[in-house]
């Protein structure tokens, strides 16, 4: 197997890319300046060492804690439990939520043999119960995706959270059934942050 | 308009060829076996995507043939002409409509919704409630597309309740038990407008055809009976927990719910003949025509595959009388059979024989 069909290959088993975009980009790499081709393989060298997970709330960062948890102008009353680190993204361009995160790495699904103890729920209730005066967790906003799994999540947590006192809400309205937060937009999961019911208490 | 021209290659015992279309009633004459009603189901095949008499669909490709193609031509009311083409290849099937790739057969649903009458509709009527539910599932689905997600997420949770009792009943039951009675309840609750709402249309159409004095009714009996909210639910999902657990399955729910037909307090099915059966289970398509055209203001397709040989002339023309607007219409009937009087205008007829379509 030659350099490109291997590369074409490696490209193609990327999410979203088929067997002609896979080779659409190898081909523009190759007639375009080698420089962006080594760019962008330096940069694919580094990133598994330069990105990591948060402590706190496991999403990507390159410095631990991550920007968010450590700014202290973000209200640390409020925690938004979200399915993965690609959803902070997708909240925070809405610049409507100034709250914290908690990337839970997943969604619980019996089928596929994800229970809730693979996910970081148990950090959760860890922050919530080791959370001090000042900087006290109160509110605890579930975004999972409206999906089957999604909802099992979201229900799951509400019934674990019952009993701590924090005020639980969902992040469901608006969003089409089925969808991805990624895909929602910005207007509706504005709306949504906004309108979002309590289904605790 | 409905199609203009349909393309066959290596389907069923069906030559290679190039069908024109164009007519609002297409007459199939032939013998039993020659190709008649896989004609129809190509046409079906286009409509929808899959076939209405056979789940494993290898058998749609020619004996000695590796892989089978459709493609047919069509026309809607005030639209350029549309391409859709089905292609079957080593237990994959590919659609594309307008030469773009079709992912979800949801998306075919609204394209060029058909109706098909056969023979085996009987079992719709007199076969198992997994037949009778399946009915009235494909009914609702062409003009509910709500109803075909809250269809696919209950069977998804029901699986993963399934999946959850042989692990002994976890943790996440309660859970699992308010998702199921969630969305089982949304299903209840419009099977039970559809099924009042197709009375209305069903019951008058039965009577006057069949001429019987007493009314015959379609009669929904939810496996969650007198079940108004998920919180009753739940009470028989937990009564029910011991037998789900000892029989490692969810043994009440939407998908265990009956349709039956009835006359007065009896089931009618059961003391009808065969010929009154029949006679159901094609108004039930004549109501699911009807409805279709109420619902979404759109002409169907109609497909009816030799349904009409056992009506008696006078029944068939009260039959008649009944069928909605639509789109375009197939026939089948055997040579000799002068069924179709009613019809005179804008025919297109053609002759069956060896897999062969000719033109008369
Ligand atoms: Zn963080």
């Amino acid at each position: 197997m030659t350099v490109l069909d291997q590369l074409i290959k490696e490209f193609s088993r990327l999410p979203g890319i088929g067997k002609k975009s896979a080779a659409r980009i190898v081909y523009h790499l190759l007639r375009t300046n080698p420089e962006n081709s080594a760019n962008l393989s330096a940069l694919l060298n580094t990133l598994h060492d330069s990105v990591k997970t948060c402590s706190i709330c496991g999403s990507y960062t390159e410095n631990d804690p991550c920007d968010i948890c450590s700014n202290p102008n973000r209200d640390g009353s409020v925690v938004c439990v979200v399915e993965q680190s690609q959803d902070v993204q997708t909240i925070e361009s809405t610049r409507e939520y100034n709250g914290l995160f908690h990337v839970l790495k997943g969604v619980i699904s019996p089928i596929d043999g994800i229970g809730p103890e693979d996910l970081t729920i148990r950090k959760l209730i860890e922050r919530i119960s080791s959370s001090r005066h000042g900087r006290e967790i109160k509110e605890v906003i579930i975004a999972t995706n409206p999906t089957v799994e999604g909802d099992t999540t979201a229900l799951y947590l509400v019934r674990l959270l019952s009993n701590t006192g924090v005020k639980v809400s969902r992040l469901a309205s608006g969003l089409p059934a089925g969808g991805d937060i990624e895909y929602a937009d910005r207007l509706t999961l504005t709306r949504s942050l906004k309108g979002r019911t309590t289904i605790s208490d | 308009m409905g199609f203009t021209q349909v393309k066959t290659f290596s389907f069923r015992n069906l030559q290679d060829q190039v069908v024109d279309l164009e007519g609002l009633n297409i007459f199939l004459t032939g013998q039993n076996g020659q190709g008649k009603s896989n004609f129809l189901e190509s046409i079906y095949i286009l409509c929808f995507g899959s076939s209405f008499r056979t789940r494993s669909e290898s058998l749609l490709v020619k004996h000695g043939h590796a892989e089978t193609t459709l493609f047919g031509t069509y026309n809607r009311e005030g639209e350029y002409s549309n391409t859709i083409s089905f292609n079957y290849k080593g237990s994959k099937k590919k659609i594309l409509l307008n030469g773009k790739a079709v992912k979800d057969r949801k998306n075919l649903i609204n394209n060029i919704p058909s109706i098909v009458f056969t023979h085996d509709d009987l079992s719709f009527i007199n076969g198992t409630p997994d037949r009778k539910r399946w009915f009235f599932n494909q009914i609702m689905s062409i003009y509910d597309l709500v109803f075909i997600d809250l269809l696919r997420n209950y069977g998804k949770i029901l699986k993963i309740r399934n999946a959850e009792l042989k692990n002994d009943g976890s943790k996440l039951m309660d859970v699992i038990n308010y998702q199921l009675a969630e969305a089982g309840l949304a299903i209840q609750k419009k099977r039970e407008s559809a099924v009042k709402e197709f009375n209305t249309v069903f019951t008058p159409i039965f009577s006057s055809i069949s001429q019987l004095e007493k009314e015959v009714f379609i009669k929904y009996e939810p496996s969650w009976k007198d079940c108004e909210t998920a919180a009753d639910i739940n009470v028989k999902l937990e009564k029910s927990w011991k037998n789900d657990l000892f029989t490692g399955s969810t043994t009440t729910g939407v998908h265990r719910d009956r349709f039956e037909y009835y006359m007065d307090n009896r089931n009618f099915s059961k003391i009808a003949s065969t010929g009154q059966l029949r006679l159901i289970s094609l108004v039930m398509r004549i109501t699911q025509s009807i409805f279709y055209l109420k619902k979404t203001a759109r002409k169907p397709i109609l497909l009816l595959d030799d349904v009409l040989l056992e009506l008696d002339s006078e029944r068939r023309n009260r039959f008649f009388n009944y069928l909605p607007e639509y789109e375009q219409a197939f026939f089948t009937f055997l040579p000799g059979e002068h069924v179709y009087d009613r019809i005179q205008e804008n025919v297109k007829m053609y002759d069956v024989a060896e897999g062969v379509l000719t033109a008369k």
